[in-house]
């Protein structure tokens, strides 16, 4: 579905029907807020914009759709520098986080305003399917002659996210698409929105601070962080080969553990050790780790792939119960391992546990990260 | 500390609208957590604010350690509350938050100094006690809110969307955190929440509501694993449950799923249930997580195709259309990243003993006493 885009996308320069950053900076005050960034998004691929609050994604979006001046760099769209285009010029749909929705027109009219606006979308009338459609993807139908004051935020969102999607643009920016969704409509909906925006002519930026949602919607996925991007690739780059401790730490529920501590070689053997603990890293990772050997490293350990073990096996990492959240599927345990450092285990099968029991990790092979104690850059495999 | 009791408990807010909460029998024992989840509308916070005093009772009595409280105010009832915006004194230190409860109520000097103490010892909060809580994050505000409620001991704390104002990061550890201490202090409390996630990591028992109807109260794994109605089965669980028609059919125990053409045979005990009714049709339920999915070969023809994958991290889900009937989509949660991409056939096998089984017209779980 999405190979060719990622092919033709990951080549350089700006071509027709993408959307092309390059080297776009952007300082408020003494903060640089977009720092040299640039990326491509093609025709009909999304692009999962991933970083925490304050990270720079609103403003990235805010840039692309000329609401913003980058202090350098440039925006290609459809293979035209836009620097110099006014935001109505640029044919960006954008979806704003604040909903920015008119008060004193109907949800319907909110959502055909951009197709008046333009006039270049045929008809207003002739959308009215077009909107009907959307409007009951988001189930938000019922509630088409209401105004906005007669709204929750929830609802107010997904009439903002209809607007931008009722839109044929060349560009489409959705910034927290569904971020204050509830939790089972945001399950469904992602999927559903995620699928209208297949096989559109246009490339899609669709920012999140909620790294699992990013990996859903992405065909690739950029990582924000303090305005640079840490790492882009498939999501299973970003969930496999993270390239960095702060890429790693925005993906996963719970995120992957890190630890502090030191590589030493013993007898052909490589251990991570701190002042508390020592765990033998598998052959695997041994391979890349060599450089790093006697310096501080940061380890990191996938929840989903440590287990539980009985106290005191062979192989194991000691450890005390600090908390135990059952779920249906699943149970995150919380250890406390070494002086105190809290690690968290994605267990498949929920077992009884005391608060306070002793208990031993065991690491699977799969489970082992190892960072740069100074960059936190991840080693190459 | 106390057992928490709603005898035959019903709200209803104007005489011409349906009763909010609708005789609501539920026992909170004591130094338990029970979380209230359904759909907005359902009752939930209707019962929290009848158990704070917050609103009058229509029919029926709540009890906190066998006494009767619905005449009390809400000042009279020794609750706690902690609500989602957190409610602390921004001009107050850390500890003076956590000790106001008790100097209000006039607690002598040395109880409060000791109580307090204890409080931020557990919250390991002792090094930063003279702290202003304006400049803190939101979720170490809510810690403290958490310890001003436990302060007291009271026989019960009301949490009312703690964790909504949150990030995913703090709220992840917030959950635990509230847990631990809820736990440790052995206080009985009610949980509000309209998010799953929440009261399974949380909550000891969960109470389904519906409409004003307590569908069924339960500990999280027994409503996964033995949800009382389709109802329960498909709110509880991510993505939801897949709710398949199906039949009994002949004496051997064969129940035919159309939808993806499969015959699933059921041990003795649960035909013989079956056959006891009279009424061969009935749904089966199947979690995402349970369908068995594998590719193609000549002993496991492809029965369904993929439609859409997506990607979860440790998990695919995987959205699936049955070959024989292509309007009809079955969801699949995988450990992932798999290797299976949108337009690849499969075969698609149900596990008998991962099988839910429903009654047509009434929706309730057949094997309910099991």
């Amino acid at each position: 579905m999405t190979s060719m885009a990622t092919v033709s996308s990951s080549l350089g320069g700006p071509s027709r029907g993408d959307l092309y950053l390059s080297n776009l900076t952007k300082q408020f005050g003494r903060q640089k807020v977009i720092d040299d960034v640039g990326l491509s998004v093609a025709m009909g691929e999304v692009l999962a914009l991933v970083g925490p609050s304050g990270a720079g994604k609103t403003t990235l979006c805010r840039l692309i759709a000329g609401l913003e001046q980058p202090d350098s760099g440039s925006c290609f769209i459809d293979g035209e520098d836009v620097g110099d285009r006014s935001p109505g010029d640029r044919r960006v749909a954008l979806m704003f986080e604040s909903y920015a929705l008119y008060p004193h027109l109907t949800v319907r009219e909110n959502v055909r305003s951009p197709l008046l606006a333009r006039g270049r979308e045929g008809r207003p009338e002739s959308a009215n399917g077009r909107i009907d459609e959307i409007l009951s993807m988001l189930e938000i139908a019922h509630l088409a002659d209401r105004q906005p004051v007669a709204l929750s935020g929830g609802q107010k969102q997904r009439v903002a996210l209809a607007r931008a999607l009722v839109q044929s643009p060349k560009v489409l920016l959705l910034d927290e698409p569904i971020s204050h969704l509830d939790a089972k409509l945001r399950h469904k909906l992602r999927g559903e929105i995620r699928r209208q925006l297949t096989n559109r002519n246009h490339p899609t930026i669709w920012s999140t601070p909620d790294g699992l949602e990013g990996l859903s919607v992405g065909d690739r996925v950029a990582v924000l962080d303090h305005g640079r991007i840490e790492q882009i690739g498939t999501p299973e780059d970003i969930w496999l080969r993270p390239a960095s401790i702060k890429v790693a730490k925005l993906f996963g529920d719970p995120p992957m553990n890190v630890l502090r501590g030191e590589l030493n070689a013993e007898g052909g053997k490589t251990f991570f050790r701190r002042s508390d603990m020592s765990i033998e890293l598998p052959q695997a990772l041994v391979a890349n780790a060599g450089r790093h050997v006697g310096k501080t490293v940061f380890l990191g350990l996938r929840p989903d792939v440590l287990e539980l073990a009985a106290s005191g096996m062979p192989g194991t990492t000691p450890a005390q119960v600090y908390s135990n959240e059952s779920f249906g599927k699943h149970s995150i345990v919380t250890l406390r391992v070494g002086a105190g450092e809290l690690v968290k285990i994605k267990a498949k099968h929920h077992s009884a546990l005391s608060l306070g029991e002793d208990v031993s990790i065991r690491c699977g092979a799969a489970a082992f990260y190892l960072f740069d104690g100074v960059t936190g850059l991840g080693a190459p495999s | 500390m106390a057992t928490v009791e709603f005898q035959a408990v019903s709200k209803r807010y104007q005489p011409q609208m349906p009763p909010a909460v609708i005789n609501l029998n539920m026992v909170c024992r004591e130094g338990e957590m029970v979380a209230l989840l359904g759909p907005s509308g359902c009752g939930k916070s209707s019962t929290l604010k009848m158990a704070a005093g917050l609103e009058d009772l229509t029919e029926g009595e709540i009890l906190f350690g066998g006494r009767p409280v619905s005449r009390l105010s809400a000042g009279a009832r020794n609750i706690a509350m902690v609500f989602e915006d957190y409610c602390l004194y921004p001009n107050l230190t850390i500890a003076e938050n956590i000790d106001f409860p008790l100097s209000v109520r006039g607690y002598s000097h040395a109880a409060r100094k000791e109580r307090v103490g204890d409080v931020l010892a557990m919250l390991g909060l002792t090094d930063m006690a003279d702290q202003k809580v304006r400049d803190l994050s939101g979720g170490a505000q809510q810690r403290i809110a958490i310890g001003r409620a436990v302060v007291r001991d009271p026989d019960l704390i009301l949490f009312d969307e703690p964790l909504s104002h949150l990030d995913g990061d703090q709220k992840i550890h917030l959950r635990a955190e509230i847990s631990r201490l809820q736990k440790s202090r052995g206080v009985t409390s009610i949980l509000v929440t309209h998010d799953q996630t929440e009261a399974t990591a949380m909550a000891d028992r969960i109470a389904i509501m519906r409409a004003g109807v307590l569908q069924q109260v339960d500990a999280p794994s027994r409503l996964y694993e033995r949800p009382a109605n389709i109802f329960v089965g498909n709110f509880i669980g991510e993505p939801p449950m897949n709710l398949l028609s199906a039949s009994l059919e002949g004496a051997l125990g064969h129940i035919t799923i159309p939808i993806v053409g499969v015959d699933v045979v059921v041990d003795d005990e649960r035909r013989r249930m079956i056959e006891a009714r009279q009424q061969p049709d009935l749904i089966v339920g199947i979690r995402p997580e349970h369908l068995i999915v594998e590719s193609v070969s000549a002993a496991r023809p492809a029965n369904a195709r993929i439609t859409y994958r997506e990607p979860r991290g440790d998990a695919d889900s995987l959205v699936l259309s049955a070959l024989n009937r292509s309007d009809e989509v079955l969801v699949a949660e995988l450990p992932g990243p798999t290797a299976f991409r949108a337009g690849d056939g499969v075969h698609v096998r149900i596990p008998p003993e991962k099988m839910h089984l429903f009654d047509k017209d009434t929706e309730s779980n057949l094997e309910l006493d099991k």
